[in-house]
Formats: C-alpha cells, sequence, structure tokens
C-alpha cells in the first residue's frame, strides 16, 4: 500500500504494525502525530528489526 | 448489591475466561471495602511463570491488604495441571480449604476470586469451583461473558449457570452478565424481567470496546519489545488493533 492510501485508513488510538524498512510508512506516521487534522495514533509498532 | 451479613466471603467464579471477572473483583473489592471492617483477598489459583500474577497483585496493592503476596494464593496453573494429571483433585481441594481457614480467622470478610481455566477440563473447573465453595461457606456471584449471544442464548445460559449452581447446594448471591451490546440492554431487561424473575437477582454491564483493549505497553511488554521513541508515560494508550 502506497503511503497516500494508508494515512486514510488511519483513525483515533490506532497502533500501527509495520516493517521497520518502511521508511515511507514511519516518517509518514510520525508526521501524522504533529498534524493537527490528523487522528491521534497510539504507537508505532516496528517489525522485522 | 446488597453483602449478605449471614456469610463471611463472596467467591466470584466464571465458566469460561476473558468474561471480565477481574473488573467484577475490582468492583466487588471497592463495594466491599466501604462498608467491610477488615477485608482480605483470597485467589487460590493464579497463572504459572516467575512473574507476579498480575490480577492478585494489583488488588493486595490498591486496597493495601493485609495479606502477603505468597499466602493470598496456593497454587499456580501449571502446579493445578500437574496435581490434576496425578488425579489428585482432593489434595487441591484440600490444601485451598485449609489455607482458607487460615485466612478467614485474620479478616471480617473475604473476597475470592475463582479460577475458571485450569487446562485441566472444563468439567473439573467447574466441580472444583463448587466443592471448593461449598466448603468455605462463600455466597457465589457468577460473572457471564454475554459477548455475541443473543438474548435468548444469554437467558439460557444464566438459568443453566443458575441451576448447577443451586443444585449443589451452593449459595447463589448474584450472576453479572458482562459484556452486553449496549443496544440490547434494554430487550434483555425485558426479557430477563419476564422470564428470570424467580431466579437469582442479575445484573447486566455493557460492552465498552476500550476496557477490553490492551494498552501500549501491554503489548511492548508481551512481544518483549525495546521503546525507541516517545516518553514512557504515554505507554498507557489503548491500542486499537482493527
Amino acid at each position: 500500500m502506497t503511503l497516500d492510501n494508508y494515512l486514510s485508513h488511519l483513525e483515533n488510538g490506532d497502533l500501527v504494525i509495520t516493517p521497520g524498512d518502511r521508511e515511507d510508512i514511519v516518517v509518514g506516521t510520525l508526521s501524522s502525530l504533529f498534524s493537527k487534522t490528523f487522528p491521534n495514533i497510539s504507537g508505532i509498532l516496528l517489525t522485522g528489526g | 448489591m446488597p453483602l449478605n451479613k449471614e456469610h463471611d466471603a463472596i467467591y466470584i467464579t466464571s465458566l469460561e475466561p476473558g468474561s471480565g471477572k477481574l473488573m467484577v473483583t475490582l468492583g466487588m473489592m471497592e463495594l466491599a471495602s466501604r462498608v467491610v471492617g477488615k477485608l482480605g483477598f483470597f485467589r487460590p489459583v493464579i497463572r504459572s511463570g516467575p512473574k507476579l500474577d498480575n490480577d492478585l497483585d494489583l488488588i493486595l496493592k490498591r486496597y493495601d491488604l493485609d495479606i502477603d503476596y505468597k499466602d493470598a494464593h496456593v497454587f499456580k496453573v501449571d502446579e493445578i495441571q500437574a496435581l490434576g494429571a496425578d488425579g489428585k483433585f482432593r489434595d487441591i481441594v484440600q490444601a485451598v480449604i485449609e489455607r482458607y481457614d487460615k485466612i478467614k480467622e485474620r479478616f471480617d470478610f473475604v473476597i475470592i476470586g475463582g479460577f475458571e481455566s485450569s487446562g485441566i477440563s472444563a468439567g473439573f473447573d467447574v466441580d472444583a469451583n463448587i466443592e471448593i465453595t461449598q466448603n468455605l461457606g462463600a455466597e457465589i456471584l457468577g460473572v457471564m461473558n454475554a459477548k455475541e449471544q443473543g438474548p435468548r442464548e444469554i437467558l439460557e445460559e444464566f438459568k443453566i449457570s443458575s441451576k448447577a449452581i443451586s443444585s449443589h447446594g451452593c449459595f447463589h448471591l448474584a450472576t453479572i452478565i458482562n459484556m452486553v451490546e449496549p443496544k440490547m440492554i434494554k430487550s434483555l431487561e425485558d426479557l430477563f424481567e419476564k422470564e428470570a424473575k424467580d431466579h437469582v437477582p442479575f445484573y447486566f454491564i455493557p460492552h465498552i470496546p476500550e476496557l477490553a483493549s490492551p494498552t501500549v505497553g501491554e503489548i511492548l511488554e508481551t512481544l518483549n519489545g525495546t521503546l525507541i521513541y516517545g516518553k514512557p508515560s504515554s505507554l498507557s494508550q489503548i491500542a486499537t488493533l482493527i
């Protein structure tokens, strides 16, 4: 899934589970934390080292 | 819920894991701590492993009870399984009763957390719970999980469990029907009012998903993960998994 599509799925309280090498998802999700309009996730769980 | 002064203990039990027994136990501790002089807690069987049993530890600390962790339980689940495999059912029940007798002397009122998943068999769990309560002279507070069940199924399960308890001569205080879909509560109340009026008191607790969801910190601990970024205080957030 591309970052664009993924971001539209975010909801309040979500725990995002993603492989550690998906930099786009990691950076995009971290950025969402600083946005006033995006939902607030509860955490990011990085898998696979 | 009125506490019966004829009995000096309540045994909280459910026939299935994940019924929300801990939440009900905490609620009963909260209630009893306000009306009872010296309140005790006893959990005969705790989870296996070297770590503290979270449920027992939480209750002992939250209510600052005058009982040591090691005295407030008798067995771990794996010990029960080993004894059960050897057919030492009587030894299990006997050890629990002996410990309870010692605890009872020190407290005005004791709340006992029954066990629902020894891993031996459902039949064993039911028998052991009933046998223990018969001997302890405690009143039974049943906890039922109504999740994903229709009103009729919930009513039937309530009737069957009530019958099982009363047919063994146990004192049945009430049954808490937990995790009821909020939309269903009204129709369930009407149905129970009509068809279960003669039974013991029953109470409904609505299903609130957040209560059953783990926190980020619990997931981190379970997976043995490492915190890379973020404040430890934010680990208490509830994690929603889709």
